[in-house]
């Protein structure tokens, strides 16, 4: 199906989603609903101290907690490892811990209260170590330590790895053309530094994982994971055993943000089922999630550029220094691949770009929505707006005239096609009303983003039923994005049939076909083929099989409503259910396939805050946000709308309020009085402008939505609130003291 | 030492045996298997875990259930009638209120504790009724639409 | 979390059970304490609940014009109280700023007081009203002013087996402005400061003024150098100024998460000023 062919019938209509009903009425299960016989509840014990020897662990007192039915420590795990590729992350700490949070051990018992009363009565002795919480201080010769042999943990990246720095973990770099010529050939060099504080994704059901070792050895595992299969190999691998010996049972994932993927408590639950020969249920408490989570990574920022008085940017350097945190292993190549954020939208001739990971001894950093975008996009975007009003130009000026047109090569030597963008920045523009006049203390800031989305490999099994109805079995998780919805208007599309008669039953990791999870824009785009291509196949099926019973050629085929009749003589005709019954084995079709990484497209957003300052308070309000994005064919509408609001939203939390706030290592803010998310009255108007176009590489001329407004409000706001009172701030969150501060600086 | 209560959930009267500092949240899920109240930050901050006492908003992992024996409480699972689900449900459905669903049943209830006292609220009426309950998917606008849809069904039966 | 629960159904049996067990606390509608308990930072073996003694939820009116506010009132039957609205609109304002619609629905006037958290508001609109705090214990009852009821984080004058019964409002005086304003993060946080301010005015001039801030010092306080300053004073720019000088000077605030002390100092002047200037114009919003 080309663009041509736009008669969509289902593809394009609001339909609501089918697991509505779960959902208004309680039913839908997530993991910490799962209720086992006898099961008991974990509870892990953290080491308080941000880096420390362990002495000594004398469980003794905690096993005589009445209900305590297992306790285990390091002891138990000795030289298990646990990460997404880099196993550099101790199962139960055994020798050093390395952060406030870290797992030192866990007990099981029969109430919740049991488990927390004997956690308690552990004791556990402690030599303290010197400590390094700043990423910049811990690359330094002579600061603490963390890993002595980086390179020797299994999955370590080999051609990343960053050991050439103290605490070094990885480095992930671009370049292009010659940076320094480009430097000293530019009429002007500038160049600034940006914090990113650390941030929680803020999904609100927190980590649950229960574990069952049947009498035959089986493990049966149901946990809040995005990407079953990925965290069945983490875990087995963790606990020794073979993939095969374990099933991830399929349960909802009640929002995950990136910080769903890994099976961190499943060794821990594994060991303690073991050891009671009892189900374990571990849930984490939401301060647990808040100190030991896996958020996104504190970061530094500087970029330098060389401009000419022109306006076009003629070099650029970027260095990113993330705090990994005590591990790597939350990340796959232990990095976060920033470089397309940084290198789509501008063109720039020579450049270099350079992310690093650092050890800390602070709570390991891990996925967030667009893992690194708000980091780098912030500095950049806030750069590219200092570097505008240094050349005393219009900052959307300045942006057009360096914003890549259809063909062009971005900063790190990608040639684009389909590439819209100056269009879709207009667009903002005018919407927002750009050069309107406003009144005093109101400002507008704009932010732009592009970037690209990852492929691989996932599958589908597509069975037509008696009834006319067609069930997808599919392994990816619907972790809220509307995915399931989105394959069932695919398939109703493709099978000429009304939406109610396609059903998406998620599969488990023993009843699917492998899936490398949802993350990075994908889902939409290989989902989605693997669905149409078996739609293809199946339809073939039917088709050469009703040209037989009608004896014509499959190309005088027609078919829909449950009938296929003869192209030229409709009266003709044989039933679903006629066809069906003789397709025995070729009624039902799998497709496993692996996609390619489109590395030649990439999409883009851009966005205008408005903002009001109280010059006296420093204070901000939000007025409103603009969002324009480049779209293909819009599968869903309402889904399509729900993920560009609430990635807005999320991105607007980070811009103004949120920030996990770590001195010495220790989370300060660890509940969610403290760790401030957007609440309904804080919400700004939302607008949003879609331009469609070609270039989708998803099916139908679909391009992905779900993790592109959240990466522009920063950066948009912080250049209103500049715009505004003139009050520039190089770290988020943009909150009222600082700004206050910043205007206090400037002595007005 | 355990005390027997008797709770009036969903319009039933129950008899159970539990401990003077059992929260109501751990109650009607491990106790009653209802599970529609979610286990969410549980200090009252983002109401995941809220449910209706006397057709109020209430967070149920800061109230003792010994304290509510008696008291009229509802969770989401208390809404339809039979297959039926409640109009403010549907709506949500209708207009995409949800994506995860983690916090859904709480927004439900929250907006009906205001419909049934006021069937014809404004926007910003909406908003600050379900102040205490945090979404992290929907950025909120989709939750506001579906309850203002849900606000007609409640004015027409309140006539 | 494990305790023991004890429900009295008078005020006497409350107070004698408070004298029994040095390790009980009282629980009204524990929207705070639970919360403390479950964050493990205090462990009360006995919780002894105020729920089922009679008549600590109403709100009177009082023999001299004024009101009573039960203890156990939530901040929601505040907000519903006509009587309120009427005798005392600047505590209406103050509550109807309190965090979240279960926190107004289950949360006492009493748990608040009693909590006494830095950046509560209540506190400043009552003291600028003149309240009282009533209060029951074993060696019988005393009526403590609220300027001497806070005393410092977290603390109240209450001895461990007091009770507090309720709170005496008089009546706001007849014409007087009063307004009560909040500068918070979200809508539903603390308060980084919350002032009140109830001026009694005689054409430009402040015949009486009273001031009290919440969310800069260890306790919310009458601002009294201040109220000094503008008493008899034409209520001008530079009068107050003075008095916002002055009331930033009584501040003495630390970091919290919320915002840092440095900051709140500043904005307790800003926000005196605004006070202030809004009560002189009468825009009581
Ligand atoms: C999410 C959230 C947001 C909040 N936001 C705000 C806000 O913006 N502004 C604000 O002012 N407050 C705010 N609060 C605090 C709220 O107002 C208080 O939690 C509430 O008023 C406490 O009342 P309670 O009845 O629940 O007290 P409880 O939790 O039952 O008790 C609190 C304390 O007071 C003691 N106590 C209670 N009653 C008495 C009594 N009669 N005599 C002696 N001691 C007693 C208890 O022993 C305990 O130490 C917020 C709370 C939460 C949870």
């Amino acid at each position: 199906m080309n663009r041509k062919e736009k008669s969509f019938k289902v593809v394009g209509a609001p339909v609501p989603r089918a697991d509505g009903d779960g959902k208004v009425s309680g039913g839908t299960r997530y993991a910490a609903d799962v209720e086992l016989p006898g099961a008991l509840w974990g509870k892990i014990l953290r080491s308080p101290y941000p880096h420390a020897r362990i002495v000594r662990v004398d469980a003794s007192r905690a096993v005589r907690v009445p209900g305590v039915r297992a306790v285990v420590t390091g002891e138990d795990a000795k030289s298990c490892y646990i990460g997404k590729q880099i196993r550099d992350m101790p199962v139960l700490c055994w020798d050093v811990a390395r952060f406030i949070g870290d797992r030192v051990a866990a007990v099981a018992a029969d109430t919740r209260e049991a488990a927390e009363e004997a956690v308690d009565s552990i004791d556990v002795e402690y030599e303290q170590l010197p400590a390094v919480f700043d990423p910049l201080e811990a690359m330094k010769p002579g600061a603490p330590l963390l890993h002595a042999n980086v390179a020797a943990y299994g999955g370590a990246p080999k051609d990343t790895l960053a050991t050439d720095f103290q605490n070094g973990l990885t480095r992930l770099a671009w370049k292009k053309g010659d940076v320094e010529s480009g430097f000293r050939a530019a009429d002007l060099v500038i160049e600034h530094t940006f914090r990113i504080p650390a941030r929680h994704q803020g999904y609100l059901e927190p980590h649950a994982s229960v574990v069952a070792i049947e009498d035959g050895g089986r493990i049966q595992v149901w946990m809040s994971a995005k990407n079953p299969f990925g965290v069945r190999s983490q875990f087995a691998y963790a606990i020794g055993v073979p993939e095969e010996s374990i099933r991830i049972n399929a349960v909802n994932v009640g929002g995950e943000f990136g910080g769903k993927g890994d099976g961190i408590d499943l060794p821990i639950a594994y060991l303690l089922a073991r050891k009671a020969g009892r189900p374990v249920k571990i849930v984490m408490t939401y301060a647990e999630e808040l100190t030991a989570g896996n958020p996104a990574h504190p970061t530094i920022v500087t970029v330098k550029s060389g401009v000419m008085r022109d306006g076009r940017i003629v070099a650029r350097r970027l260095r990113a220094v993330h705090a990994s945190g005590a591990y790597g292993a939350l990340k796959s190549k232990a990095s976060l691949a920033t470089g397309h954020y940084v290198g789509v939208p501008y063109r720039v001739e020579n450049s270099e770009f350079e992310f690093l990971q650092i050890y800390t001894n602070t709570v390991p950093g891990g996925y967030y929505r667009s893992p690194g975008a708000i980091a780098t996009v912030f500095a950049l975007e806030s750069h590219t707006d200092l570097i505008a009003r240094e050349l005393a130009m219009d900052a959307a000026e300045f942006r057009l005239k360096n914003l890549i047109g259809d063909g062009e090569e971005d900063a790190v030597g990608h040639r684009l096609t389909d590439v819209r963008f100056r269009e879709v920045f207009k667009a903002a523009l005018d919407a927002a009303g750009w050069k309107k006049p406003k009144p005093a203390r109101v400002g507008r800031g704009v932010a732009l983003t592009a970037r690209h989305i990852s492929g691989g490999d996932t599958g589908v099994v597509l069975t037509a039923e008696r009834d006319g109805k067609f069930v997808v079995l599919s392994p990816t998780i619907d972790q809220g994005s509307g995915t399931h919805t989105i394959l069932r208007q695919l398939v109703a599309e493709r099978m000429r049939v009304s939406v109610d008669q396609v059903t998406v039953v998620v599969g488990d990791t023993d009843t699917t076909t492998k899936d490398s999870g949802v993350r990075a824009s994908r889902v939409t785009y290989v989902a989605g083929h693997a669905v149409v291509q078996a739609c293809d196949t199946l339809r073939k099926n039917f088709l050469n099989q009703a040209a037989r019973l009608l004896e014509c050629a499959p190309g005088d085929v027609e078919y829909g409503d449950g009938k296929f009749w003869l192209a030229q003589e409709p009266a003709q005709q044989v039933s679903h259910n006629r066809v069906l019954a003789q397709l025995d084995g070729r009624r039902s079709v799998t497709v496993y396939e692996d996609y390619p990484y489109p590395d030649g497209v990439s999409y883009f957003c851009a966005q205008v805050a408005e903002v009001e300052v109280d010059p006296e308070t420093g204070a901000v309000r939000v007025r409103r946000i603009v969002s324009a994005h480049d779209v293909g064919t819009i599968i869903n509408p309402i889904g399509h709308q729900g993920q560009i609001d609430g990635s807005t939203v999320m991105g607007f939390g980070q811009g103004v309020m949120e920030e996990l706030v770590i001195e010495n290592g220790r989370v300060l803010n660890s509940n969610l009085g403290e760790y401030k998310l957007p609440s309904i009255k804080d919400i700004p108007n939302l607008d949003t402008v879609l331009l469609e176009s070609a270039g989708g590489v998803g099916p139908l001329n679909a391009k992905p939505i779900g993790e592109f407004a959240n990466n522009c409000p920063p950066a948009a706001i912080a250049n209103a609130v500049a715009d505004a009172v003139g009050a520039r701030l190089f770290s988020l969150p943009v909150t009222a003291e600082k700004i206050y501060a910043a205007l206090a600086k400037q002595g007005r | 030492m355990k005390r027997i209560v008797r709770l009036c959930v969903n319009e039933e009267e129950v008899e159970l045996a539990i401990e003077p500092s059992t929260l109501l949240l751990d109650v009607l899920r491990e106790q009653m298997g209802l599970t529609g109240a979610r286990r969410g930050c549980e200090s009252s901050y983002c109401g995941a875990c809220t449910v209706l006492l006397d057709e109020r908003t209430a967070h149920s992992c800061t109230l003792l259930a010994a304290l509510v024996a008696g008291r009229k409480i509802t969770t989401v699972e208390g809404l339809a009638r039979g297959a039926a689900l409640d109009p403010l449900q549907q709506a949500f459905i209708e207009r995409n209120g949800f994506q995860c669903g983690y916090c859904t049943p709480g927004m439900i209830l929250a907006a009906r504790a205001l419909l049934l006292q006021n069937p014809d609220p404004s926007e910003a009426e909406v908003r600050r009724a379900l102040d205490g309950n945090l979404c992290r998917c929907t950025g909120y606008q989709k939750i506001v639409e579906s309850i203002m849809e849900g606000a007609k069904h409640y004015r027409r039966e309140k006539k | 979390m494990k305790f023991d629960l004890l429900e009295p159904a008078t005020i006497g049996e409350a107070t004698a059970l408070l004298s029994a067990r040095a390790d009980a606390r009282i629980l009204a509608g524990g929207q705070s304490l639970l919360l403390m308990i479950r964050s493990g930072l205090v462990r009360p073996a006995t919780l002894v609940s105020l729920n089922a003694v009679g008549g600590l939820a109403e709100i009177t009116a009082g023999p001299t014009d004024g009101l009573s506010i039960g203890a156990l009132a939530t901040h929601a039957n505040i907000l519903a109280s006509p009587l309120v609205r009427e005798r005392a609109p600047l505590l209406a304002m103050a509550v109807e700023r309190i965090g979240s619609t279960p926190v107004r629905n289950f949360g006492t006037l009493g748990g608040n007081l009693c909590h006494n958290e830095m950046g509560g508001d209540p506190p400043p609109a009552l003291l600028a009203l003149g309240a009282e705090a009533e209060c029951a214990g074993p060696r019988g009852r005393r009526r403590i002013p609220l300027a001497d009821f806070f005393t410092d984080y977290f603390s109240t004058a209450l001895a461990a087996d007091e009770i507090l019964t309720g709170i005496a409002i008089p009546r706001q005086p007849a014409g007087s402005r009063a307004l009560y304003l909040k500068h918070a993060m979200r809508p539903g946080d603390l308060a980084i400061v919350g002032v009140a301010a109830l001026l009694e005015m005689d054409g430009g001039v402040c015949r009486r003024a009273r001031l009290a801030l919440g969310g800069v010092g260890p306790v919310a306080f009458r601002a009294y150098e201040a109220e000094k300053l503008l008493g008899g004073a034409r209520l001008d720019e530079g009068a107050i100024d003075a008095a916002a000088e002055a009331a930033a000077a009584m501040c003495d605030p630390i970091d919290d998460a919320h915002a840092p002390a440095e900051y709140r100092k500043k904005m307790a002047r800003v926000f005196v000023r605004r006070a202030l200037r809004r009560a002189a114009a009468g825009e009581e919003r």
